[in-house]
């Protein structure tokens, strides 16, 4: 392996979980061969009886699409077990390779301390992470989690991006913040989640600082997570009452400006 | 037999699915160290998963022999009383399984020492004397002390009595 000696840390989504996995693969498989069975039995019936049982092939053709799916989903889980996003944190920079799992494509990105202009704090909504974190069978399993993450937002050849890093062990993030905090760029602490939006919406919706509130903890961040919660909660709490009076005064705009125009009429 | 709780041929299952997560774990690109234990915790527990059922259905099937041969035992003392030569007993008994009934028939020999080559008949009538069944089976070898079953049948009329006669296809010694 090479050796990097100014490497902070190396962090990797995880693979799926064994159990979760062999349980995957094995459904998929059994699926996969019933399939086969499925397409080729009416071969057998009408090579054995001579023809004359031309209705069941209807069940050739369902055979034939539960093939071409089941090899889909078989490979979709293969490929996404495999190609899992990976992150560098130097000295100088973050080194990072994210997948796009519908795409089947790949981004790769260095990023150069100097050219971060904004950390952030967020929330990760991680969908089936229970069949990637430590199995336990006494814990209640929910079908998504929500994880701490980073959003980096940078600007490299005058062009601004974002990434979003999941952050899977508490003690990792305080050595990302631990690490930026040489930077001097304060931490702001982003109150929603930003699933299912690309690049542009994201940059947009961190610029805006309704949604997030400055970031002042200095306790490891395993301690700091429960006080973070009820900041959050304060926050979107005063968010909610400042829209809704802002909502009300807009209401009281309108119906004065249809008053004055019901007036006019 | 007990046994075949153990290996049968329904354990090729386990050994089938074990196949499929090995193939699974190495496709998913685990370590060495994940694949041997991954797969031999799924080994022990396709092995399990199919054990469990087969040797629920195995100690059906010796419950059902044991029947069987006390049901061959009492009808040998029976034939015994009436012809004290005899060495052959033939026994037929109704199992009740999803509504139908399950017929076995079982022969045994009863002699130390020779062997019955030859055939027997059965006839199975009904409460009214009606004869619903009429079986032969033909080239029978049964060693000394075999009590085995000869076929499985079902009947969807009540067997109310049976009887059978075995022909011998030797001479006597």
């Amino acid at each position: 392996m090479h050796l990097q000696p100014d490497l902070i840390l190396e962090q990797r989504d995880p693979k799926m979980k064994p159990i979760f996995w062999i349980l995957t693969f094995e459904c998929l498989t059994i699926v996969l061969l019933i399939a086969l069975a499925l397409s080729g039995f009416p071969t057998y019936l009408a090579l054995k009886y001579k023809g004359g049982a031309y209705f069941y092939f209807v069940f050739t053709a369902l055979g034939l699409w539960l093939t071409w799916i089941s090899i889909r989903l078989l490979h979709r889980y293969v490929w996404d077990n495999n190609h899992l996003n990976h992150y560098k944190l130097h000295q100088d920079r973050i080194e990072y390779i994210q997948y796009d799992k519908k795409k089947r494509e790949s981004f790769e990105d260095t990023i150069y301390l100097g050219e971060i202009e904004q950390i952030v704090i967020g929330r990760y909504y991680a969908l089936y992470y229970y069949a990637y974190k430590k199995f336990s069978l006494t814990e209640h399993h929910s079908l998504a989690h929500i994880l701490p993450c980073l959003h980096i937002v940078y600007s490299k050849n005058g062009k601004r991006n974002v990434v979003e890093i999941p952050i899977y062990e508490q003690n990792d993030m305080d050595i990302w913040l631990n690490k930026l905090s040489e930077l001097g760029t304060p931490y702001r602490v982003f109150v929603n989640l930003l699933t299912n939006m690309n690049k542009e919406q994201r940059l947009e919706a961190l610029a805006n600082h309704d949604y997030s509130f400055p970031y002042s903890n200095n306790t490891p961040f395993r301690q700091a997570c429960q006080q973070l919660d009820i900041q959050m909660n304060q926050h979107v709490q005063e968010l909610v009452q400042r829209k809704s009076s802002s909502a009300n005064d807009s209401t009281i705009q309108t119906t004065s400006s249809s008053s004055e125009r019901g007036s006019s009429l | 037999m007990i046994s075949d709780i153990f290996i049968s041929k329904w354990h090729l299952i386990s050994v089938a699915c074990t196949l499929i997560a090995l193939i699974g774990l190495w496709l998913g690109k685990y370590d060495r160290k994940t694949i041997i234990k991954s797969g031999i915790i799924s080994a022990v527990f396709f092995y399990l998963w199919i054990t469990f059922p087969v040797a629920v259905y195995t100690f059906d099937d010796i419950r059902a022999h044991n029947r069987m041969v006390r049901e061959l035992d009492k009808n040998y003392e029976k034939d015994l009383a009436r012809e004290p030569r005899n060495i052959m007993t033939a026994a037929m008994g109704t199992f009740y399984d999803d509504g139908s009934d399950n017929i076995s028939i079982y022969v045994g020999n009863y002699s130390s020492k020779s062997t019955f080559r030859g055939s027997m008949k059965m006839t199975m009538v009904d409460k009214d004397n009606q004869v619903v069944k009429e079986l032969v089976f033909k080239d029978l070898v049964i060693e000394p002390g075999e009590k085995t079953r000869v076929a499985k049948t079902v009947s969807s009329v009540k067997i109310d009595k049976y009887n059978y006669q075995f022909f011998s296809t030797e001479q006597k010694k």
